[in-house]
């Protein structure tokens, strides 16, 4: 009897289509293996395909898949697949004149080489880098469902020192470094460029009248306006979200303290009041506090000051020295300048507060500036003595320098999303 | 006397008449404002007729004349009758140049009219021959537009054969997808039918193995039951096995919502290798859905029983997704 039924039970179990229900609950974290075909063999293609590599390379969230060792033609989706690859890029380049025209195409390696994104464009010569980066923007959001910084630039001061003295530039590159453009060159000091939210202005202090001034330089036009020169401390510009107001710093009535002045009428109100030094002011994304350093608890801490009442809060309880403070553009988490035991780094706290971790570690990191997506830190670090500038991602995984220059490189500030 | 009525009468008026005598005589009746009376009218302007005197008889009076006198007035005469021409001489004069100039003018006007009819004229010409070249301007035009309208029933002959031509070709196109859709009917009719086939051959070797495993069973019953619990334990397994494969292979989009789920149907080869990934509920989230079909192909070929009968229950399995944990 029960053997009748423990055959039917069989029976009944091989009838059923869906035998089984799985549940998939755990992944892993890890970079997104891509590949970049070749996108042909003259310099131009070369030049398309290594900036796209660079790029993805950049985002800290891919891995670049090499294509089969001293292959010149494209290698099969296939055969990058069994390489390891998940997506593959293929391009075309093909030229007329002075211009070419490139298209590519964005292909799921791993289902049946389904293609996911496939695009055309037509450009002048010279443009040729420009749309590489724009072509890793869009690779960039269709894999992972965020906006690309490629297209943003990055501001930095230029430091060549010699014998006869210093030589000072503010120059604007695109953000994987290249393409270096100088907007002011002195002999005096140029200090604190910071982006205008267009992305069209960059505001900056110039010693070049033996004094400090604050300015303001079209990035387009190279014109420039004069905000504040008053006596002492003119310092540390920082534009409102919606580009009508700077911060910055005056000592003009005793101790350095925050002011803002509007930028189309020239009006000015104190913000901060007190005996103790006030200074580099940032404000948060939504326009709504002030995130600033401060000495009035005895050491150099971030405090928050509300626009709307007035009213001051300190941010920062660890560490004796906590400086140059900004919110990431989600407003979840602060980046500061964080100094440990004589250890200069680049520090992370949550904003509702927290402990801070440090994201860098040479000891020797400061001026940290959080890119428009969020999710990278361009910061001033040093190698052998030369200044360079440095990318870390906030989760701190993917740490890379960018290609030195000339000279010193020192005061990065990463430019707002561009057009 | 006075007592008679005549004589009073008469008495009564005689003395009111000489009262009224003396009273005219003594007040003075002339009115205050003064009187123009016609006496001489004088009439500003005109000659007054000169009184013409009858020509006296023919008497001859001697009368002893003034030789000065004559003589003086002679000359007063002369100098008047000298006057008189010159004025008329001055007169003559005057108007001969008033009708030479009024004669000068004409011919100025004259010539004047003459040039203006002239220049009328030549604007005449002149637009006659602007009228001309219009009209042949126009002629032009008509005979461009000629021509253009012949171009353009060429060029609409031309596009109407190749309307043609694409129609023609679309009807090839349709022929081909017909066919390759009546292949594809016919395939996919042949797949169920194999399909059909294994199915009812399984089920006649499973009946088979029925049969035979009731007669074994009748022998060993303990066996039976002691076999139900290791296939039970080898598919606990095995689906431990296959999550783990495939949860090892599937990179967690960040910052995706944990909230969301997926279904899929997967279809397994006897060696494990992934046949087919069907995607039976998107989560809204295309790239968790792309991330975990990923990852099922990638974990390809996935660990299966070897035992035939065990791996039956693993040919299609459905996998439900729901990204509650990262690791690593």
């Amino acid at each position: 009897m029960i053997n009748r039924i423990i055959t039917l039970f069989f029976i009944l179990l091989t009838q059923q289509v869906f035998a089984l229900d799985l549940e998939l609950t755990q992944g892993i974290n890890s970079a997104l293996p891509i590949a970049i075909n070749t996108f042909g063999s003259d310099s131009a293609a070369q030049e398309a395909a290594q900036v796209i590599e660079n790029d993805l390379t950049l985002s800290g969230q891919f891995r670049i898949v090499s294509g089969p060792q001293g292959a010149n033609a494209q290698a099969s989706v296939g055969t990058l697949r069994q390489l390891g690859a998940d997506s593959v890029v293929t391009g075309h380049i093909t030229k007329s004149g002075n211009n070419y025209e490139i298209s590519f195409t964005l292909t799921d390696a791993v289902a049946n080489g389904a293609t996911l994104l496939t695009k055309t464009y037509q450009i002048n010569a010279n443009q040729l880098r420009p749309l590489a980066h724009h072509i890793s923007d869009e690779i960039y959001q269709k894999l992972t469902g965020e906006r690309g910084i490629f297209s943003t630039r990055i501001a930095y001061i230029s430091v060549q020192r010699s014998q006869r003295g210093a030589h000072y530039s503010l120059e604007v590159a695109d953000a994987d470094g290249h393409n270096p453009q100088s907007l002011l060159v002195s002999s005096e000091p140029i200090m604190s460029p910071s982006w205008a939210p267009n992305g069209k202005n960059i505001s900056y202090v110039s010693f070049e009248k033996k004094r400090a001034q604050i300015f303001t330089v079209s990035v387009e036009t190279g014109q420039r306006r004069l905000i504040t020169s008053f006596p002492g401390i003119n310092g540390a510009p920082a534009w409102s979200p919606d580009g009508s107001q700077l911060a910055v710093v005056l000592s003009k009535s005793g101790m350095p303290k925050i002011y803002t002045v509007d930028v189309n009428n020239g009006s000015m109100k104190q913000l901060t009041f007190g005996d103790a030094i006030d200074t580099e002011p940032r404000y948060s994304p939504d326009g709504k506090s002030i995130l600033f350093t401060s000495g009035r608890g005895g050491s150099p801490q971030i405090y928050r000051l509300s626009l709307a009442d007035g009213q001051v809060g300190r941010v920062t309880f660890e560490g004796n020295y906590n400086a140059r403070a900004s919110y990431t553009p989600d407003m979840k988490n602060i980046v500061m300048l964080h100094r440990d035991d004589k250890q200069f780094n680049i520090g992370l706290q949550n904003a509702s507060g927290g402990p801070i971790v440090s994201l860098t570690f040479s000891g020797r990191d400061e001026s940290p500036s959080v890119a428009p997506n969020g999710r990278l830190v361009l910061y001033a670090t040093h190698n052998n003595d030369k200044g360079v500038l440095g990318i870390v991602s906030l989760d701190g995984r993917i740490r890379m320098k960018l290609p030195a220059r000339d000279g010193d490189i020192q005061e990065p500030a990463w430019s707002p999303y561009l057009g | 006397m006075i007592s008679t009525p005549s004589y009073r009468k008469a008495f009564f008026s005689a003395l009111c008449l000489h009262l009224f005598l003396i009273v005219m005589l003594l007040t003075d009746n002339s009115s205050q404002r003064p009187v123009l009376t016609a006496e001489s009218q004088n009439t500003p302007g005109m000659e007054q007729p000169i009184a013409v005197t009858s020509p006296q008889s023919e008497v001859v009076k001697a009368v002893s004349v003034d030789n000065k006198e004559v003589m003086e007035t002679v000359n007063r005469l002369k100098q008047e009758r000298e006057q008189q021409q010159r004025a008329e001489v001055n007169r003559q004069r005057e108007l001969n140049r008033q009708a030479e100039a009024a004669k000068q003018q004409r011919v100025k006007e004259q010539q004047q009219l003459a040039r203006l009819k002239e220049e009328a004229n030549k604007i005449a010409i002149a637009h006659k021959k602007q009228a001309e070249e219009e009209k042949q301007h126009l002629k032009k035009l008509a005979e461009q537009k000629a021509l253009e309208a012949k171009r353009i029933e060429e060029l609409k002959k031309q596009k109407d054969e190749l309307v043609k031509q694409q129609q023609v070709e679309t009807k090839r196109l349709a022929d081909l997808n017909k066919k390759k859709i009546a292949e594809k009917a016919k395939s996919d009719k042949l797949k169920t039918e194999q399909a059909a086939k294994e199915r009812a051959d399984k089920e006649k070797a499973d009946l088979a193995k029925a049969d035979m495993e009731r007669k074994r069973a009748q022998a060993a019953a303990a066996q039976n039951a002691e076999q139900q619990a290791r296939i039970a334990g080898e598919v606990d397994k095995y689906k431990a096995l296959i999550v783990n494969a495939i949860g090892r292979n599937w990179i967690l989009p960040e910052n995706v919502n944990s909230s969301l789920t997926c279904q899929f149907r997967i279809r397994l080869a006897p060696d494990g290798a992934v046949l087919d990934v069907a995607l039976t509920r998107g989560s809204g989230d295309s790239l968790l859905d792309r991330s975990a079909q990923t990852a099922i192909y990638k974990a390809s070929p996935l660990p299966v029983p070897t035992d035939p009968a065990t791996f039956n229950m693993f040919r299609d399995i459905s996998l439900t997704v729901r990204p509650e944990q990262v690791r690593g």
